[in-house]
Parts: C-alpha cells; structure tokens; sequence
C-alpha cells in the first residue's frame, strides 16, 4: 500500500490529539503505529477508517484522495475493514450473522454466498464451531478474532487495528497476535495501533511513533529499535522495552 | 438461642434463603394459598360488615351492555395500540433527527403531552380540533385522542431503548459500512425492542385503563356500560365488579405474555 497523511490536525475542545501529523509510506504492507497512549494513534486511525473529520490536512490511501464528504466517506468505510479494542461485535448476533451482515447488507451478497464467504473465514481461523454462538458466550481472543474475520470477509483494501489485545487478558493475547502474523504473511495491507513492541517488530515492515499528535519518527522495524534516532523515540523505547 | 429444627423449617416455608432467587414450586403454591385466603377473607368481612346485600341478577339482565362495552373497549385500545406505536416510533426518530425543526417538535410534543391530564387533552381534542376539522366520528376522535396521548409516553420508552444501545456498536455499525437506516434496522431496533418490552407492555396496559376516560365524551366502552348498568339497577358494586374483571381479562394476559417473551429472549443472548 501507499499512504500519504499531510498536516492532519484535529482538536477535541482546545486539546490538539493531532497537531500537524504527516506521515509516508510506499511499498509496505504493515505499518504499525506505536507511542504513548494519548499520542493520537487512535485519532489518526479513526480519521483513516472514515469515522473521524480532520480539522485540516490530508489523506490519500494508494494516491486516491480520502474525501471528507458524508457520501464518499461511506463509500470508503466499505472498502476498509477496521478492528477496534473491544466490542466489535453486535451482541445479539451470533458469530456467524456478524460477518454476514455487511456482506448482505451493504455488499450485496446473496444469503448463501454469504454464509459460504463467512464459514470459509471462519474456517480459516479454526472458529467454525463457534459460528452459532452469541458473542456473550465467546472468549474475548475468540470474539477479537472474529471481528477480524467479519474485516476481512468483505475483502477490504486495507485493514485497521487500532489496539486489538489490550483489552484482552494475557491468555488471550496471543491467539489474536497469531492470527494478525497470518495477516502478515498473506500479504494484507494493514495499520496497527499496539503497544505489543516485540510483535511490532515482527510484524511491521514500517513503524511509526506517534506522540503529542505528530509522528516523532518512522522507519524500518531494525533501525527504529536499534538505532533510533528521536529522542521521543529512545525516550519511549527505554520505558516499554 | 440455638434454633430448633422446626423452628428451621417453619422459617423455610416462608421466607427465601440467601442462595435462592426464586421460592421453589410448593413454597410458592403454599403462600399464594395463604395469601389468597387472607385477602379474600378480608374482603369477606369488609362487605359483610357494611351489611351490603348482592344483587347479581339484576345486572346480568344487561349483559349484552357489558359485552357490547367490553368489545369497544378492545376494538379502541387495540386502534390505539397500532397507531401510537407507530407515533411513538415516528417521534423516537424524530427526536434524534438530524433536522433541528423536528427534534424540537417532537420534544415540544412529548413535554405537552406528558405535563398535561388525560381528560383536558379529550376535552380540547374532541370539542375543539375535532369539530373544527369535522371529525365527527366519536369513536374515531376517540382512538385518535388516546393514541396522540399513549404515543407521547412510547416515544420515551422507544428513545430510552434505542439510547441504550452502546455507542460502540454504532460505531461498529459505522465502520462497516452501514447507512443510519440500516443502523437502525439491523443493529438498533432489534435490540432496542428486547429491551423496552417491559416499559411498553406496562405503557400498553396503562392505554386500556386509560380508555375508560373516553367514557366522558359518550363513548360507550366497557367503562360507559357500567355506569349505565349500575344507573338502570342501583347495583353499584356489581356494575363496577364487573367492570373491574372486564379490565383484567385484557390486561392479564398482555402481562403474563410479555412475561413469557422477557423470559424467552432471557435465554437467548
Ligand atoms: N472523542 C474525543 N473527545 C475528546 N477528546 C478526545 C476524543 N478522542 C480522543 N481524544 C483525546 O485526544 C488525545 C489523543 O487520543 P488518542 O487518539 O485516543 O490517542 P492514543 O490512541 O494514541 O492513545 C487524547 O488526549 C484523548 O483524550
Ligand atoms: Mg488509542
């Protein structure tokens, strides 16, 4: 993927959670956005998935511009699949319904097509047994990796994690870690907030440190751990390593 | 002082240990007999000490009134029902429209509404809006009025549930590319139904009660034949016995029903 964000700015009241953040990448399939929590990795990810306004600045994924008009964002959250931290899932839905939902509803597949495309995906994920099940009675690795599944089963342009383990127990961490690696190594496009900075390094082939909403630094997982060169960066590191 | 086995048990009969929720199948039964005893005894001995002396044949002689009544009491609430669920979900909307004119009529109609009685709303509905668009159609006027009042209280109960859904699931909802229509459609009203079918229920029954009140303009509902009843026989408290158990007959079973669908819906998620 291509991703180009210049000067995006968005203020909640008079806190900037962007202040001028640009960030550019080419021929990558991961980045990963790292950095203190309240740095604006949210901010920046939900402005991505089209659920966010800047206040100014700019957006173009694969060098098409992201319009900020109500239409054309719809147009463009149906080409993204997004993950969030928790409750990703409509409770009285079960596994199975959840992931065929935007697949009928808003990408016109036919019942059948779509309970196909849904158990195919859940196969994938060795979920098929828990296709009957209401959210309420899965495992919180379980109902992470199903939203996943929901993502991908519409076959998005790109992928947005914003956090997926961090409401999770550690027992369950890893489950949904494996199955982003999968992501990985089929080649999606994807963005991923974590604050997992082994699982970064393993899975990013571009990082960026987002912090006070702008990007302090971005490069390479080698360089970024071993020779950074922010002193945001070291700053950090030297806290979470 | 220790207490004894009997006095253990005694105390099992009647009262809930700390691990249950619910009394079991027998102590149930035994207390609904005990209470059921206890009340009517009183009963029993409140009119038999107001030395009154019943009647019934008298008021049986119109119990073609009472069913005539009965069914128009039915036929209006059942009218009204309809209409001010479909009022109530209409102004629920409207109220979280994106089109200000219209969150603020829908508010201003749910506070006149619901700050003013029930019968000034019947008297200015039906002798002024009424006759002034040439409404003259009692029954009618009727249903209208107590759907316009009923649909105000059911526009707050569809509000609360579809505000209770969690903002996470409209953004879900969001991300996945869903229009607001859909939202509601398939993310917000199934859910917000489960959960305001208790306030509704008990917004249903309230509307039949309510419909007594169209008695004042000459309906004749089940509340109107009483009165004519009790009027033609001078036997009060058979008329309004009668009328009594006319309601109940409705509303019981709405309650016992509803009962059974929170239960089943319970079990579901
Ligand atoms: N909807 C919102 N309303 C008010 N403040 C917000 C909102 N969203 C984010 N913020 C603020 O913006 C800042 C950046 O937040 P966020 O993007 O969530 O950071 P991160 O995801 O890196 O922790 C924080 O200070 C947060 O409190
Ligand atoms: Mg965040």
């Amino acid at each position: 993927m291509k991703l180009e964000v210049t000067h995006l700015s968005r203020a909640f009241g008079s806190h900037k959670a962007l202040d001028g953040l640009s960030l550019a990448i080419e021929n990558a399939h991961s980045l990963v956005l790292v950095g203190p929590s309240g740095g604006g990795k949210s901010t920046l990810l939900r402005i991505l998935a089209g659920l966010e306004t800047p206040d100014s600045g700019t957006v173009a994924i694969n060098d098409v511009p992201l319009l900020f008009d109500e239409p054309q964002l719809l147009q463009h959250r149906r080409r993204i699949g997004v993950v969030f931290q928790a409750f990703n899932l409509f409770p009285h839905l079960s596994a199975l319904e959840n992931i065929t939902l935007p697949l009928t509803a808003v990408h016109g597949h036919t019942r059948s097509e779509a309970q196909d495309i849904a158990m195919e995906q859940l196969r994938r994920f060795q979920l098929e047994a828990k296709a009957a099940q209401k959210p309420a009675a899965l495992s919180g690795g379980q109902r992470q990796r199903i939203a996943i599944a929901r993502a991908l089963a519409v076959q998005p342009q790109m992928l947005l994690l914003d956090e997926p383990t961090s409401a999770l127990d550690p027992s369950m961490t890893a489950e949904v870690l494996e199955t982003i690696a999968l992501l990985r190594d089929q080649g999606r496009d994807f963005v991923l907030a974590t604050h997992e900075m082994s699982f970064a390094r393993r899975v990013a082939d571009r990082i960026a440190l987002v912090s006070n909403g702008r990007v302090a630094e971005l490069s390479e997982p080698g360089p970024f751990f071993d020779t950074p060169i922010s002193p945001v960066t070291r700053e950090f590191l030297a806290k979470v390593v | 002082m220790v207490p004894s086995g009997v006095q253990r048990s005694t105390k099992r009969l009647f009262f809930l240990s700390r691990t249950e929720a619910e009394p079991s199948g027998p102590v149930r039964a035994f207390n609904l007999a005990l209470v059921t005893c206890l009340v009517v005894g009183t009963a029993a001995l409140i009119l038999r000490s107001s030395g009154l002396r019943w009647d019934w044949e008298a008021v049986f002689g119109y119990w073609r009134l009472f069913v005539d009544g009965w069914r128009t009491t039915i036929g209006i609430s059942a009218a009204a029902l309809g209409i001010s669920t479909l009022i109530g979900a209409g102004v629920a909307l409207a109220r979280r429209s994106v089109f200000v004119p219209l969150r603020i009529l829908a508010q201003g109609y749910v506070e006149v509404v619901r700050g003013t009685p029930l019968l000034a709303q019947i008297y200015i509905l039906f002798y002024i809006v009424a006759d002034a668009v040439h409404l003259e159609n009692r029954t009618l006027a009727g249903i209208l009025t107590l759907s316009i009042f009923s649909g105000a209280y059911l526009a707050e109960v569809f509000r609360a549930g579809i505000e209770g859904i969690a903002h996470s699931q409209l953004e879900s909802a969001l991300a996945i590319g869903l229009t607001r229509a859909q939202t509601y459609r398939y993310v917000i009203l199934p859910q917000a139904l489960r959960n305001v079918l208790p306030a509704m229920t008990g917004q249903f029954v309230s509307l039949i009660k309510d419909s007594s009140l169209l008695s004042i303009i000459g309906l004749n509902e089940l509340t109107q034949s009483a009165r004519n009843v009790a009027s033609y026989t001078f036997s009060n408290l058979e008329s309004y016995l009668l009328l009594a158990l006319g309601y109940m007959a409705i509303t019981l079973p709405i309650s016992i029903l509803t009962r059974r669908l929170e239960r089943r819906f319970r079990y579901e998620t």
